[in-house]
Order: C-alpha cells, then structure tokens, then sequence
C-alpha cells in the first residue's frame, strides 16, 4: 500500500510538510536565495584542512589563552595559514608571494589588506558571523576559503 | 499547472548561473534544511537555526559545480544540515567548516536515504496544497497543529468550520478539560477536504488529531 492510501500516514506527512512549509521564517528563505550572489565560478575554492579549535576538543584540551586559534585552508597546493585573535587575523599565504587578501562577511562587509613580500597579511576588524577571505597574489592566481567563523573561540 | 523542473534541470542552472533556478531550489528545499535544523532541538532555536540553514545554503552554491548529480542534492542539503547542526550541538558554539566536521563527527543521526524520500513526499503534498485555493489550504494546517488547537482557535482563522474540533483540545490550565460545547465532537466534519477521505472508511479520529 503506498503511503498516501494510509491515513495515517498522510497525515503524518502532512503534519511534517505543513510543519515545516509554515515556520520557515521568510527572512531564512531570502537568506537562503542571497546566497547565491556569493557563487565564484573563476576562483579556487579553498578547504579548510586544520582547525586548532577543532583538534583539541575531542580530548577537552584547550589551547592557553594565550595561543591565537589557527586555522589551515588549502587549495591546489597554496596554503593559507591564519591565527585568530579577538578582532583581529594574521595570515600567511605559503608559498609566500605578494598580493591582496579581502575578507568579506556574509551580511556583507569587507575588509582589505595588502600581503606584503613574506606573504602576511593583517585583517582587522572581524566582523562576527560566516566570513570568507579570499587572496589574490602576484602572479595572478586566486582562491577563496569556504565560509567559516573567525573568532578566537569559534 | 505549468509542470515544475526537475531537481537535476534547477541544479544544472543554477550552476550554470541561472538565478532563478537557484531561487527555485531554495523554495523547494528551504523547509527541508529547516525541519532538520529544528529536529536538532539548537539550545538558541531560532539564531542556530538561522545560522545552520544560512551555512548549508552557502555552502550548497559552493558545491553546485560539483554536486554532479544534482539529484542528490537534498540528499547532500539533509547531510550537510546534519552536520552543521552536530557541530554546534557538539561544540556548544558556532561551526567551522565542512571539511573538518566531516572527519571528526560521528555518522549523521539523520538518514538521508529517509531524508530523500521524505522531500520526494513532501514535494507530492506541496504540489496538492498548492493546488487548492487559498482558504481550503489553511484547513489542512488546522488539522494537523501540534499542539492541537482548541475548537475556537479553529473556528476563528478556518472561519465557519468552527464546529468542535477535540473535546481535550489544549485544556488551559486551572481550567477543567473542555467539554463539548457546540455540536460536540465531530472531527470528521473538520477533516479538510474532500480529497483527503476515502469512500467507505470510518477511521475514527485522524492521527493528527491524537495528541
């Protein structure tokens, strides 16, 4: 018997959908379609391949305070390495090479640093929420982190 | 009704870079990341959930390029949203990126093969109560409230059909259980439209009636 000539269950799939079609509130559907103008077609996206927050928790242990977060995203062999403080991220492209990191929030802020000889760079404010950075370099190359929050403690 | 496209035809434009297409998918599949969020039971229901379903859309355009296959998108869509809100479960702050959650997390507690059926469901239901008017599309709401409404809330907004709904119906409390009041309780004539019934059946009181 299929689902639908049960009483049943129809109308526990109904409760289900009517649940779920009512309290989507419309503001996380317009965020949801926002979305979309964030869609990079020409650049690398980069993977977040270490979180120090992340890696330490399963045994509770906790970096001092004193030791910024960091995080490691990568993406067709460039490295991006960033320590987090409150309001602030230091960032390393390896190899090193010259350029421009941009971070931009979800709600829409950016936030723009030049990434000197060595390959650092200085980003501050951060704002709170989902943020991405992405980082172009000399040669012309650029990727971009998928979102992630950057604040000291997650 | 014009026939809708498919899932594979919105994913294939929408990484194509048709908008629309995009808009689509968020309508189709908004409620599904959101009944997972809200299945989660987020300590801050509303702001995690706002934030785990902003994520995993996010992280959908991200992936449109590479889901392949874009029938398995509200697979993908239930796994993700899984994960997004394990995280914040786990870690009682906001989550970090997928690829980290996908290495340290325990299996999804949220079936996806279930999650698929249950958006190939939802969409048959969707499209049917689209297809009614407007005022019969509110009564199957009515039905199936959790928790049940009282007679008089149903009689208000569903205008007309205020006929007992549940002599138990949300009991306030201090007040005795609510009795019968007008025409005693006849679920059955608040059952929502025709199409849901079926000849020859008494079932007694719908499930959703059962608190």
């Amino acid at each position: 018997m299929a689902w639908w000539d049960d009483d049943d269950q129809l109308l526990a799939e109904l409760r289900r959908v009517l649940r779920r079609i009512d309290p989507v509130p419309p503001h996380v559907t317009a965020q949801a379609k926002d979305a979309f103008t964030w869609r990079t077609v020409d650049e690398e996206l980069a993977t977040l391949a270490y979180d120090s927050r992340v890696e330490l928790e399963p045994t509770g242990v906790r970096s001092p305070e004193t030791q910024p977060r960091t995080l490691t995203f990568e993406a067709g062999g460039v490295l991006l390495e960033l320590g987090v403080n409150a309001g602030v991220v230091l960032g390393q492209v390896v190899p090193p090479a010259p350029g421009t990191a941009q971070l931009r929030s979800a709600a829409g802020h950016t936030v723009t640093a030049a990434i000197d000889d060595a390959g650092s760079f200085v980003l501050r404010p951060v704002p709170a929420g989902l943020v991405r950075i992405r980082v172009r370099v000399a040669d012309g190359a650029g990727i971009t982190t998928e979102w992630a929050r950057l604040t000291p403690d997650g | 009704m014009t026939s809708p496209r498919s899932v594979a035809e919105l994913g294939t434009a929408a990484a194509a870079g048709d908008a629309t297409a995009w808009e689509q998918l968020v309508d189709r599949y908004a409620g599904l990341v959101w009944s997972v969020c809200l299945r989660y039971r987020l300590a801050d229901a509303d702001a995690d959930a706002d934030d785990v379903s902003q994520a995993v859309w996010l992280r959908t355009v991200e992936q449109l390029d590479r889901l392949g296959d874009a029938e398995a998108l509200p697979g993908w869509l239930t796994t993700t949203t899984s994960r997004e809100c394990l995280s914040v479960l786990r870690t009682g702050r906001r989550t970090v990126g997928l690829g980290v959650n996908v290495r340290v997390l325990e299996p999804t507690v949220v079936d996806v093969a279930e999650g698929v059926l249950e958006a190939d469901r939802a969409s048959a239901l969707e499209a049917g109560l689209a297809g009614l008017p407007p005022q019969r599309q509110r009564l199957p709401a009515l039905l199936v409230t959790d928790p049940p409404l009282s007679s008089t809330e149903v009689g208000h907004p569903a205008g007309g059909t205020g006929r007992q709904h549940r002599a138990d119906a949300s009991p306030v409390p201090g007040q005795a259980a609510a009795q019968p009041r007008d025409g005693g309780p006849d679920c059955r004539s608040c059952r929502p439209v025709k199409t849901w019934e079926h000849d020859g059946r008494e079932g007694g009181e719908p499930v959703g009636m059962v608190g």
